[in-house]
């Protein structure tokens, strides 16, 4: 069963400024403080779960727009990106566990929406901490016509 | 005359980046679909290949994605 982080166990390597990263974070932390109540609204939940997704896929737009991205917004990008994963996770746990089968109708999605947008953070994550083997990317390389690097 | 295998790779790659782009740009309520057209994409791709759906999506994100996106941001803006 997985459980719940804590507040205190949550913490961004750095800090920002950001309005954006402000709010992310402020409903990250609303999202987690809900998870952690016995008298679960699954329905608002995934509802501020699914605005603080908004915001990260605001803040990937800007970093893969810019040309050289602050490194410590990368960091708490990652770190953001990791936390949202870990509680989407849950959340997608609970809504299938939950007796009364919430349904995600009146934010207009689907479970399989919510669940495409986990998986979605899934790929980011992994992704951006995958050490390649040169064999594998060198076959992809060549499967795709691109020269080896 | 016939594409060469370098023309087909850069066709499968422009294909599958733009599903990704697709699956990473659309609204939630069209993420199950966007998600369900990228795996079928890369799954015709990676089946002759022997190589796992993730491996192909992790490459596309690493080596190429941010600047296919950068471009199709460009070309919304008008500016391309």
């Amino acid at each position: 069963m997985q459980s719940v982080p804590t507040q205190g166990e949550i913490s961004f390597p750095v800090t920002t400024q950001d309005p954006d990263y402000y709010f992310a974070t402020r409903l990250i932390s609303q999202v987690q403080r809900d998870l952690q109540r016995a008298n679960r609204r699954h329905l608002m939940i995934a509802s501020r779960w699914v605005i603080a997704y908004e915001y990260l896929k605001t803040l990937e737009e800007r970093l893969l727009t810019q040309e050289a991205p602050l490194e410590r917004e990368k960091i708490f990008f990652n770190a953001t990106v990791a936390v949202m994963l870990g509680l989407g996770r849950l959340l997608m746990q609970q809504l299938g566990a939950d007796e009364d089968k919430v349904s995600l109708d009146s934010l207009g999605l689907t479970f399989d929406d919510l669940s495409a947008c986990v998986a979605e953070l899934e790929d980011i994550e992994r992704s951006t901490h995958r050490e390649w083997e040169p064999g594998v990317a060198n076959q992809l390389h060549a499967a795709f016509g691109v020269p080896a690097r | 005359m016939p594409p060469s295998e370098s023309q087909l790779g850069d066709e499968q790659r422009l294909r599958l980046l733009e599903l990704l782009y697709a699956y990473s740009t659309c609204p939630e309520d069209e993420k199950a679909t966007a998600r369900a057209a990228l795996y079928r994409g890369v799954d015709e791709f990676r089946a002759p290949l022997g190589i796992g759906r993730q491996e192909v999506i992790d490459y596309l994100r690493t080596f190429h994605f941010k600047d296919y996106y950068r471009r199709r941001k460009r070309q919304e803006r008008g500016e391309v």
